[in-house]
């Protein structure tokens, strides 16, 4: 128990010095809501001034953003201070979500099943070929693969060029993301099981009997998720910033594309706030996923004797 | 049997069947086992060629990255040339430019609309050389586009004869690759972009790894409470994806130079090298060789220097070649999405992105980029595989 | 003369490895009677765990049995398929090896796994078409959890490897080896990792065991002091073959092979206060990727002779129970001291 509060805490106050960082980056920035270069329009003014409290001292203003925070707040958008950011944030959730959801899904079944085969039948023709396939995974940028898709969605009829509205729509844009991960989770769980399968364990339950079936799927594979498991929580945000590109590629109107615009636009509000959300959604994920691990591995609750 | 046989023999005879074989040094060792690797050997041979193709391929352009002719934007490698006469040819590029072409695939000059008749669907070009003048019919490429049958889809009529039918589909011999939306050549702006690319990831690469050397070797030796608060700053920044503070860091900064990438790459990316070097010192500090050397006397800097850092070095190696195709993903993913270098100089990432906005009329443009990305990465990924094995001390026993 | 519930006949194993073939096994044959313990004393790199994984089929890739046959109650192991093996495995032979730290699965309870052991062979006594209930196979277990001297064996069953101790972890795999009654066990090793004091623990615990439950035990070492504390009869392998074969007394007491005789000069003898020159034996071990044609030991061996270095001996027969694979054992072999034996060749 005290295992699990203590990594909580840590990761509040991990995302605590987060937030302040980031806040006084907000302030540094040249042309930014802080700087008194330009004279903003009077709307934008006004709205600023009650979400950031542009003339009190530094610490009153930190202390408001920080409440504002606590209520989800994240103030308005810069370019379109009528427009909150956690609303902008509401409305682009549903699309990236459906997106990355599916791809979540489709990493951790296919990756690991490929993962799996390719250890069994290690060194022949089926390892070299999924071998290869995950290095090209692994190497080619997502927005080369996205755009190939493109290309061939633009030749064939009932692939649609963009958007997800049929259920067709989700193949590219689901396989354009998940490349990577996918091809880093057969490669991870691949040598994990192979490592795990030269264990003395593993010579121990063959030798009393054990089938070689359990012995795979029971004994080796318990095992061999471990490391892909702790990877899952660092590939949640792979996948998040992967969103980035898959969804300007494909005219996916999620948050990665109101993040990738805000960028260019200079929407700063909108850029930390998304950027806070991001970090917030991470820390937490790696705290889900440090307690899956706990579940698994029975050696790393050390103050539970 | 022989009584022969049973007489005793001394102890040279004994020793025939002493095996010995030839000692090698680690490296020595390592390399041959590089060599044995095929998929290790492409990845070389890759990096060489893609590095060679950077650094000097731009010296056989007739063009730099940023010469731009207006005339001939976007126009592909291979284009469709039609033979008017004896020596005209033309290109008709998809937004209905002519283009004067010579018969091997030259471009020569540009031609202008200077009539248009809606109705009857007929452009009528001419070139300011020689003033003749040029019809096209393209009604039927309308009818084609709808799915209608036509006999053929352009007809051509240029000093009173008609053609219709395509001499050859040729490579553009004046820009290789074909040119971009400002007339620029695809192939220069890829070798610059290559150029840039490495540059980039080359220089954050080999900074990262001094900071991460330098910081995992002082954190693991010293150990202790210096080991712990270094590693808890590790831990936090390590909390949040690298590329968010990256990319903040762009936006804050607002200058698009070579400089200020490079700088926003080492800021943090250091850190998975400072992990690994850390460990790796955990590992070697209590080897007795160490213990030996203090012992003497030896200054702990010198220790750090001359014993740590170099029995770590495999994987140090490792690590850095990963990091190259790393950071060339990082900055092309940066570009793509705006925060890349500024026009005219392009990395490949500023080239993709591109190309990518055009993917629907002009393919190539983001091809050739994502090909020569996806060339490095895929080379620096096949050697770093291959050294990771070669440096593994377990399979030592081949 | 009791039962044979173990018969070896000239077994050979290879590694095709991409170097070449290593001969782990070129031609061993020996016996166990039903109720003893043979030991198996040999160098790393002698064979003597290869024979028995040989034994217990778990020879991976690139290995492979090449030759020879195993035979066991009746049948010839070398043939049996994979399924056949694993129904064997755990019930009529089983094999614990040498280091117990990574010997259990750290994720799954020590109750987990050897109840799993316990179901995969032992059948409801009520059904005989289903496995032993949940219950009644967990009761088994801590029953030889206490047999093998675990404390409060009904509360650490439901523990995890990492908070057993080494000689503990050694015992549970004992207890797991067990549990389904093999006639046979085979013992690879199992106290060389330990501790001095809890390896005496755990061979005092073999013999108790072996004098309760009747099980065969094969025990291989590399320690002649071991081998002379548990088992009855002993084979001295050198270079994937057998040298010499006997009773404990026979070996210890009159070997009739030059590789013994060296093996105890290099041992201190445990009299307390006598002064004497340990002997170590020149030389090394042969490269089995390229084994020599004749007597493996004899580059080693002070006694070579030039038929040594040509041809392998076969087995001379020194009592009836003690055979030495030696060419001074020959009638036409000059006398040695030592060698001198009353019959001829086997």
């Amino acid at each position: 128990m005290v295992y699990y509060i203590k990594k909580l805490a840590a990761s509040l106050v991990t995302l605590l010095i987060i937030i302040t960082i980031v806040f006084f980056m907000l302030r540094a920035i040249p042309g930014g809501p802080f700087s008194r270069e330009k004279p903003l329009p009077e709307a934008t003014r006004e709205r600023l001034e009650a979400a950031y409290g542009l003339d009190k001292s530094n610490f009153e203003q930190y202390v408001v953003y920080m409440q504002n925070l606590a209520k989800g707040d994240l103030g308005p958008s810069f370019k379109n201070p009528a427009y909150k950011v956690q609303d902008l944030i509401k409305l682009g959730m549903p699309q990236t979500a459906k997106v990355g959801g599916i791809a979540v899904v489709f990493i951790i079944s296919f990756g690991i099943v490929l993962g799996v085969i390719s250890a069994l039948k290690s060194n022949t023709g089926v390892d070299y070929l999924v071998m290869v396939i995950a290095t090209l995974g692994v190497t080619v940028p997502s927005f080369v693969v996205g755009s190939l898709f493109i290309l061939l969605a633009q030749n064939v009829d009932f692939i649609p060029v963009g958007g997800i509205e049929s259920p067709i729509a989700f193949v590219g844009p689901v396989v354009a993301l998940s490349g990577y991960s996918l091809a880093f989770v057969s490669r991870l769980t691949r040598s994990s099981m192979l490592e795990v399968l030269r264990q003395d364990y593993i010579r121990t339950a063959r030798a009393n009997g054990i089938s070689e079936f359990k012995v795979i799927f029971k004994h080796a594979l318990k095992n061999g998720l471990i490391p892909v498991v702790t990877y899952i929580g660092p590939m949640i945000a792979a996948l998040l910033t992967g969103s980035f590109v898959v969804e300007r590629i494909f005219v996916i109107n999620g948050i990665g594309e109101y993040f990738t615009a805000s960028v260019q636009n200079r929407d700063y509000t909108l850029t930390i706030g998304i950027t806070i959300f991001y970090a917030s959604f991470y820390i937490f994920m790696v705290f889900i996923v440090d307690i899956l691990y706990s579940f698994i591995d029975p050696r790393i609750k050390v103050g539970d004797r | 049997m022989n009584k022969d046989n049973f007489t005793f023999v001394d102890s040279s005879e004994k020793l025939d069947n002493e095996q010995i074989r030839p000692s090698l040094t680690y490296w020595q060792d390592v390399w041959r086992r590089l060599k044995k690797n095929k998929l290790a050997i492409m990845g070389l041979s890759g990096v060489v060629l893609i590095v060679l193709f950077a650094v000097f391929g731009p010296l056989f352009r007739p063009f730099s990255y940023s010469d731009q002719d207006l005339r001939f934007k976007n126009i592909p490698p291979k284009i469709d040339v039609y033979q008017l006469a004896e020596d005209r040819y033309v290109y008709l590029s998809q937004d209905y430019h002519l283009i004067a072409v010579t018969e091997n695939g030259e471009l020569i000059d540009k031609y202008e609309r200077i009539k248009t008749d809606a109705i009857n669907r007929v452009y009528t070009y001419a070139l300011e050389a020689d003033g003749q003048e040029v019809a096209l019919d393209f009604g039927n490429k309308v009818k084609a586009n709808k799915g209608e049958d036509v006999p053929y889809v352009f007809k051509f009529t240029f000093a009173g004869s008609e053609t219709t039918e395509i001499f050859d589909k040729m490579s553009n011999k004046t820009y290789v690759l074909g040119t971009d939306a400002l007339g620029r050549d695809l192939l220069t702006r890829v070798m610059f972009g290559a150029r840039i690319s490495l540059i980039v990831a080359g220089v954050a690469a080999v900074i990262n790894l001094f900071i991460g050397v330098i910081y995992g070797s002082v954190s693991g030796f010293f150990g202790g409470t210096v080991d712990l608060i270094m590693m808890r700053i590790v831990d936090i920044i390590n909390s949040i994806p690298l590329l968010l503070y990256v990319i903040l860091l762009l936006v804050v900064l607002d200058d698009r130079g070579l400089g200020t990438i490079i700088l926003a790459l080492i800021t943090v990316y250091w850190v998975g090298m400072a992990r690994l070097v850390r460990g790796q010192t955990l590992g070697i500090k209590n080897q007795e060789y160490v213990l030996a050397a203090r012992t003497i006397g030896v200054s702990n800097i010198n220790i750090i220097t001359r014993h740590i850092i170099p029995n770590a070095l495999g994987p140090i190696i490792v690590s850095l070649t990963m990091m190259i195709p790393s950071a060339v993903f990082t900055e092309a993913f940066l570009s793509f999405i705006g925060l890349g270098v500024s026009a005219p100089q392009a990395s490949l990432g500023t080239l993709a992105s591109d190309g990518a906005q055009l993917i629907r009329v002009f393919p190539y443009q983001l091809i050739w980029p994502a090909l020569t990305i996806a060339w490095m990465m895929l080379s620096f990924n096949f050697l770093g595989d291959g050294l990771r094995d070669a440096l593994d001390p377990r399979l030592r026993k081949g | 003369m009791a039962e044979k519930i173990l018969e070896l006949k000239n077994l050979k194993t290879s590694f095709y490895t991409h170097l070449g073939e290593v001969q782990a096994v070129r031609g061993v044959s020996y016996e166990l009677e039903e109720g003893h313990i043979l030991g198996i004393v040999g160098e790393s790199g002698s064979g003597k765990s290869v024979t028995s994984l040989s034994i217990m089929r778990l020879i991976d890739t690139p290995g492979k049995i090449k030759e020879g046959e195993i035979m066991f109650q009746g049948q010839d192991l070398a043939q049996l398929s994979e399924a056949e093996m694993a129904e064997l495995r755990g019930s009529e032979i089983s094999m614990i090896f040498q280091d117990p730290m990574t010997s259990l699965n750290p994720v799954f309870t020590i109750e987990n796994q050897m109840v799993e052991v316990i179901r995969t062979h032992i059948k409801d006594p009520d059904n005989p078409k289903k496995p032993i209930s949940k219950k009644a196979a967990r009761e088994r277990a801590v029953k030889y959890l206490e047999l093998v001297g675990i404390p409060e064996p009904e509360v650490r069953i439901g523990q995890y490897p990492h908070q057993y101790s080494g000689g503990m972890r050694q015992r549970a795999l004992i207890a797991m080896a067990l549990s389904c009654e093999p006639k046979l066990l085979i013992a690879d090793e199992p106290t060389t990792a330990l501790d001095v004091t809890i390896q005496a623990q755990i061979l005092e615990l073999l013999k108790e065991l072996q004098s309760k439950t009747g099980t065969s035990i094969i025990f291989i070492t590399h320690d002649l002091g071991v081998i002379a504390e548990l088992c009855t009869n002993v084979v001295v392998m050198y270079g994937g073959m057998m040298m010499e074969k006997g009773t404990v007394e026979e070996i210890f007491y009159s070997p009739k092979h030059p590789y013994t005789q060296g093996l105890h000069k290099s041992v201190p003898s445990d009299v307390v206060g006598q002064k004497e020159r340990l002997v170590p034996i020149e030389g090394s071990p042969p490269d089995l990727l390229n084994p020599p044609q004749g007597c493996p030991f004899a580059p080693r061996c002070e006694h070579a002779m030039k038929i040594c270095l040509e041809k392998a001996s076969p087995l001379y027969k020194v009592t009836d129970t003690q055979v030495s694979s030696c060419w001074l054992l020959d009638e036409a072999a000059p006398v040695v001291e030592g060698f001198k034996v009353e019959g001829g060749a086997k």
